[in-house]
């Protein structure tokens, strides 16, 4: 079983489609630098070091050229989820988009077309979500704090929907599991990594507005069409943590 | 800010109405506003009976001069406290709520306080000042009140994203014995007059800005003795004329037992839910209400309205999966819009197999009876045997909803607002 340890992101993965194109190898998996794997014997693992830029926009404008000028975004959302192998899903994706010259984007009975866009819409659903499940917390200076917690490493899709909706009003969006924040002054948006738990100070409004919300989550709900299972499968438990109005009172 | 009492009220009065979704717009953010909308609308909690809450729902008053008797607000209904919200407190709540991504906008609605005009006016202040004074550029969807004047309606339209003027009742003799005060002239006519105002022009020209997300009806199931036949005509007949882009269902739950008008039992939710099984059959399927109700009048309950369709034109089946045209290829049963236009893609490249099928996530316990593949057919070929595995293929779909893991496709609907 052949290997291929490749640079983190999306660089990495044009890398690897180089080398597999002008050395003739065809990986059976690629696992990217700071992911650790379990070493066989049997197992034969190539170090793709760093590749030259203008080879690695040559395999970009190729992909470019035969699938459209969105694959990169594309390929980057999908490298987004917490799948071990989704280095390896990807590259096979632009594997095959190179190999077969052309968009395979409908090409929906192939295994490897299917992964993509599976994984693909699974990202989406999640962004999808959590621009509805976010939780801002208002504190005394203003800035509003939203602490969540996605199945897939998605800030950096979800932040700009709130950018454009709260413009000139500062906010913090603080992925807990993976550490990293993302900051908006109100103009623009940066994104940084921080081992700190934050400690809120809470405006004054917040308490009453809060008790508010959860006042009105109780008496919009219509006792006589009771349907939790609806409700557990619309709204997962697990992004319930960070939804103030689903706590027991 | 309003008050925890008032909100209570007001919110428990609003709560019947089933409209939910804040699709349709794509308002875009002002300079020094606040908020947008999006395409597909946004749900952001589900409460305990399984609906989202996408919009802030609320009456600005639960104080009504008319006496419908399946209604709540009622003027003879002594039971439930009155009040009034005032214009800053739904702004200021809206805002607030918004901020911390609550919500995705409001949803304004209002017992007839004094007169129709008298109420469209406040109506009309809140919307105006929320969108001028506070600009706020998130989704507003406005219950009209029927017998409201034309001007005040229209302006109204060049602020909201999406109106509505709920139908009640199926027939005019229906709701002239449960709402005697509302007649089906001041319900209909504003629907036809913001369906024409939309398309062509009027006194007021911003024709993109009017109304983005269009306009919705809302109808209440078994709280009058109309069939399925009955109302399912009804709602295409609105969808050709009106343009409306959703007719909600209600199942009747009572609140007033003191009429002899209305049972006192609650309507099932199952037949709801097959009527809106039917709805999507109309809107995306291409299917007439005279194809999917059949002769009896009724939606039956232990299948859905597609397989009833199916088990009675089996005729038409099986159908060939590499070769039957996209229009038959929907109607098949277990195939939904999405899983057609997967296998329309796929079956360009190569013959589809059964494996292939499964891999497209075709439902295949309702589909195989009505598809070959490649020549091969793996379902029953008797009627009996058909419905019997139809029904008990239902009843393991309703147990597997339990489930909270995966993608499940209902649950991508609701959350692109379909549903």
């Amino acid at each position: 079983m052949t290997i291929f340890n490749v640079k983190k992101g999306i660089d990495g993965i044009l890398s690897a489609l180089f080398v597999a194109f002008t050395e003739r190898i065809i990986p059976d998996e690629i696992t990217p630098k700071c992911q650790p794997f379990q070493l066989r014997l049997e197992n034969e693992i190539i170090n793709i070091g760093e590749i030259d830029k203008h080879d690695t926009d040559r395999v970009k404008n190729a992909l470019f050229n035969y699938a459209g000028n969105s694959i990169i975004r594309y390929m980057n959302i999908v490298l987004t989820s917490d799948r071990i192998d989704i280095y390896t899903v990807v590259f096979r994706y632009a594997y095959k988009i190179l190999q077969k010259r052309r968009d395979i984007s409908d090409m929906l009975a192939d295994e490897d077309v299917m992964e993509f866009r599976y994984e693909f819409n699974k990202i989406n659903f999640e962004k999808h979500r959590i621009e509805g499940f976010l939780r801002f917390n208002e504190t005394v200076n203003g800035v509003l704090y939203a602490p969540f917690s996605p199945d897939n490493n998605i800030i950096e899709l979800v932040a700009p929907h709130f950018l454009s909706r709260l413009p000139r009003q500062p906010f913090i969006i603080h992925d807990v599991k993976r550490k990293r924040i993302a900051i908006s002054d109100g103009f623009h948006l940066r994104y940084d990594i921080t081992d700190k738990t934050a400690v809120l100070n809470l405006s004054k409004n917040e308490k009453d507005l809060l008790s508010l919300w959860k006042k009105y989550f109780k008496s919009v709900n219509v006792k006589e069409r009771k349907n939790t299972a609806q409700q557990d499968n619309f709204m997962p438990n697990r992004y319930r943590k960070y939804m103030p109005e689903t706590y027991e009172d | 800010m309003i008050d925890e009492r008032k909100l209570e009220i007001l919110v428990n009065s609003a709560k019947y109405d089933v409209s939910c979704s804040s699709s349709g717009s794509k308002r875009q953010n002002t300079a020094n506003g606040i908020g947008n909308a999006s395409f597909s609308g946004i749900c952001h909690s589900f409460t305990q009976d399984g609906r989202c809450i996408s919009l802030l729902k609320i009456l600005m008053s639960n104080d009504c001069i008319y006496n419908c008797e399946y209604c709540i607000n009622r003027c003879t209904n002594g039971n439930i406290p009155r009040t009034t919200a005032t214009v800053s407190e739904i702004c200021e709540l809206v805002i607030e709520f918004y901020k911390r991504n609550y919500i995705e906008g409001l949803f304004l609605s209002s017992a007839i306080v004094k007169s129709p005009n008298y109420t469209m006016e406040r109506l009309f202040d809140i919307v105006k000042t929320l969108r001028t004074v506070y600009r706020f550029n998130g989704y507003i969807h406005l219950k009209g009140i029927p017998g409201a004047d034309r001007l005040l309606l229209e302006k109204a339209g060049l602020y909201a994203d999406r109106m509505s003027f709920n139908i009640e009742l199926p027939t005019e003799q229906s709701l002239k014995l449960l709402a005697p005060q509302k007649n089906k002239h001041d319900i209909i006519a504003p629907m036809k007059m913001l369906a024409t105002d939309k398309y062509f022009e009027s006194p007021f020209k911003r024709r993109k800005d009017f109304l983005p997300a269009g306009q919705t009806t809302q109808m209440i199931i078994g709280a009058s003795p109309e069939n399925d036949a009955h109302i399912l005509n009804l709602t295409e007949y609105m969808y050709s004329n009106y343009k409306l882009k959703r007719v909600y269902y209600s199942s009747y739950i009572p609140t007033n037992y003191d009429s002899s008008h209305l049972p006192y039992l609650p309507t099932p939710k199952i037949r709801e839910h097959r009527l809106y099984q039917a709805d999507w059959l109309l809107r995306f399927y291409g299917f007439t209400s005279a194809e999917i109700t059949g002769n009896d009048g009724n939606l039956p309950l232990e299948y859905d309205p597609k397989c009833a369709w199916a088990l009675r034109r089996l005729d038409l089946f099986p159908v060939e999966i590499n070769t039957v045209p996209y229009e038959l290829l929907v109607r098949v049963p277990g195939i939904g819009i999405r899983t057609a236009s997967r296998i329309r893609e796929a079956r360009k490249y190569a013959k589809l197999t059964f494996e292939d099928l499964k891999k497209l996530r075709v439902v295949l316990k309702r589909a195989k009876h009505f598809i070959t593949c490649s020549g091969k057919f793996y379902g029953s070929e008797h009627p009996t045997n058909i419905k019997n595995l139809l029904i008990s293929a239902e009843e393991n779909a309703n147990a597997e909803q339990l489930s909270i893991f995966g993608i499940d496709e209902n649950a991508l609907s609701a959350l692109h607002g379909e549903l």
